[in-house]
């Protein structure tokens, strides 16, 4: 997360840069100092709120269902039984392989509200626990309506 | 086919043809019938490639229902059968004539795994609903005649035309005024452009619509109380037109539903594979003891995101009075509908409406009226019915927001003028998501979301530790049940 709002930061710089590039009239000096210095808060602002989010997310593997929580000014908790998991991916993106982290993503039928991503977990760790998942659950048929589609999960 | 595939064509280019046509010089004409029939041949070639390329059976070992389709890319569908939710069979008004029918197949998986057959025969039609559906072999093939079996029993529900009538004129009154009301406002436009264009001047129309205001006016509010009236005279007639002759029929193992005045509609389904049915009612329908009911069953998850409704994934039952009601609920859950214990919401639950339903608006329309455009300020008389009106139905909403639990049933109860309960069984839950903002912690207070296939079911401003309790049993009662959901 932090990576991102780097890169977020210095696009808005970049942005900012090309403006003033593109704008005829010269502006006055402080022009150019505040709007920079702005962004750079905005930025810190930024970083400082994800480390707060960060603190507040977790997740719990119990016996029989899987928790996730998060959220700054409303905690929110989002329980999936394994008996209600449609089928398990576990994600890697390119910043997150430099790091050897990994996202496991959960998903239900119950739609894209109570499906859940578990990110910034060891790779090892992820992998495991999809292991687990899908040796332990009992994949009633009635529980894989997608079982004709090959869900891609690039663990290489 | 060729019906079917005629009218794709008419609906994709109806716009370029009708902008065509209304160019077309008198001298183009021989050729524009050229085209046509050119057209036509074409579509009939395709229309024939079509139907020598779709074919469709019944895999008995694999229970598997496969339907093969395309002329370029061939396409190969295998549908589990204990998967299909429901088959509907429907006619529409060309079908009709030509004396088919067509095959719909719903499954709870996503959008693709859905079968439409378009044009099919009686005979096959109910072989094809035995079969799939029911799952069970009919005597023998030469025994099922095409007399409807449902002829001997009883219907379940058959809505009646004057229950029809009370749903027809109490309800769904929104949508028919926005058109009718964008169909006034465009007419008008059109109108007054036309008037100015060849007619008058426009400072003589204004100086007319000036001199003659207390009849315009009345012109007005004529035409208002016009609106209001064609208004119910048009949901009025599209109720009757599309559920007349409402049927429910209990089959073995499935509800047989029929409708219909000029296109014929009919849906099996498996009340197992409910997921969430809801009853609401208005204030006036509750007079009218009638109410509307909706089915609702698992719904692909690109169907929710488009925003727009499938059509078959929400089973609408118009008008059912309260007896009706109860023996439908019978029906779907083999056993009675009782509500539990109760919960309350929270007075917190006010706010919100407060808020955004009285305070904003008033307040908005209060500085409108001061700073933008002072002739609003005749209509300030009005804020106090206004308050009035808004904080009867805060009041209302807030005293029929309740969630009623027991070892069966989940009922969500809510709404101010149409009051609505929602049901679902607690092993129908696919995953539970509380919420509690940092301001709720010390006065215990928090919302929970059910969530299901058929949508989530939200209760705010609970108590907290009640329902953290409640969720608790609930999972319990999910991870150690073996009842499927579908």
């Amino acid at each position: 997360m932090a990576i991102n709002i780097s890169i977020f930061i210095v696009f808005l710089l970049l942005g900012f840069g090309v403006l003033s590039f593109i704008i005829p009239e010269v502006m006055p000096i402080w022009f150019y100092v505040l709007i920079p210095l702005f962004i750079l808060l905005f930025g810190g602002f930024l970083l400082w709120i994800n480390r707060i989010a960060f603190k507040k997310r977790g997740y719990a593997l119990r016996e029989k269902d899987l928790l996730y929580r998060s959220g700054i000014l409303a905690t929110t908790t989002t329980i999936v039984p394994f008996n209600r998991i449609q089928h398990i991916a576990v994600n890697e993106g390119v910043f997150s392989r430099m790091y050897g982290l990994a996202a496991l993503e959960i998903y239900t039928a119950g739609g894209n509200s109570s499906d859940l991503t578990v990110s910034g977990i060891e790779r090892e760790k992820a992998i495991s626990i999809k292991e687990f998942l899908m040796n332990n659950i009992n994949f009633t048929s009635d529980s894989m309506p997608k079982d004709e589609e090959n869900t891609p999960t690039p663990e290489l | 086919m060729f019906t079917d595939t005629l009218q794709k064509f008419v609906r994709a280019m109806w716009v370029p043809l009708f902008i065509a046509l209304y160019r077309m010089p008198a001298k183009a004409i021989p050729f524009v019938l050229l085209g046509a029939l050119g057209i036509f041949a074409i579509i009939g070639l395709v229309a024939y490639l079509r139907y020598r390329n779709f074919t469709f059976f019944l895999d008995e070992e694999k229970q598997e229902f496969v339907v093969q389709s395309g002329v370029f890319s061939k396409n190969k569908l295998s549908i589990r059968l204990d998967k299909i939710q429901q088959v509907n069979i429907n006619q529409s008004v060309i079908q009709k004539l030509i004396g088919v029918y067509s095959l719909n197949v719903d499954t709870a998986g996503s959008g693709d795994k859905e079968v439409s057959i378009k044009a099919i025969d009686h005979h096959s039609a109910q072989i094809l609903k035995a079969r799939l559906l029911e799952r069970e072999t009919p005597v023998a093939e030469d025994e099922v005649t095409d007399q409807e079996p449902e002829v001997a029993q009883k219907p379940l529900l058959k809505i009646s035309l004057a229950s029809l009538l009370k749903v027809g004129l109490t309800s769904n009154y929104r949508r028919s005024l926005a058109v009718l009301v964008a169909f006034f406002f465009t007419l008008y436009d059109n109108i007054r452009d036309f008037v100015e264009s060849e007619f008058l001047g426009e400072e003589e129309l204004e100086r007319y619509i000036n001199q003659g205001s207390s009849f315009g006016f009345s012109v007005f509010l004529a035409v208002f109380f016009g609106l209001f009236i064609l208004t119910f005279l048009v949901t009025l007639i599209r109720t009757i037109i599309k559920y007349y002759d409402f049927q429910i029929l209990k089959q073995k193992q499935s509800l047989h539903i029929s409708y219909g005045l000029f296109a014929k509609k009919n849906t099996l389904l498996n009340p197992k594979k409910a997921q969430i049915v809801s009853y609401s009612r208005n204030f006036f329908q509750q007079k009218m003891n009638v109410l509307k009911m909706r089915i609702k069953q698992a719904s692909s998850q690109e169907v929710k995101q488009d925003g727009k409704k499938n059509e078959s994934s929400v089973i609408e039952i118009p008008g059912a009075d309260t007896f009706e009601k109860e023996q439908i609920l019978r029906v779907i859950y083999d056993k009675a509908v009782e509500k539990g214990t109760v919960f309350n919401p929270n007075y917190r639950y006010v706010f919100k409406g407060v808020y955004f339903g009285l305070l904003v608006p008033v307040v908005a329309f209060l500085l409108a009226g001061f700073f933008i455009n002072k002739e609003l300020q005749s209509f300030f008389l009005l804020i106090p019915l206004y308050v009035v009106v808004a904080l009867l139905f805060i009041y209302l909403g807030f005293k029929n927001y309740r969630l009623f639990v027991n070892d069966d049933f989940i009922i969500k109860k809510s709404g101010a003028w149409e009051v609505q309960h929602e049901i679902i069984e607690p092993h129908k839950i696919q995953a539970i998501t509380t919420q509690q903002f940092l301001w709720h912690k010390r006065s215990d207070v928090g919302h929970v979301i059910l969530h299901t296939a058929a949508g989530n079911i939200r209760f705010r401003f609970a108590n907290f530790t009640q329902i953290n309790q409640k969720i608790n049993y609930w999972l319990y009662q999910i991870e150690s049940s073996d009842k499927s959901w579908m």
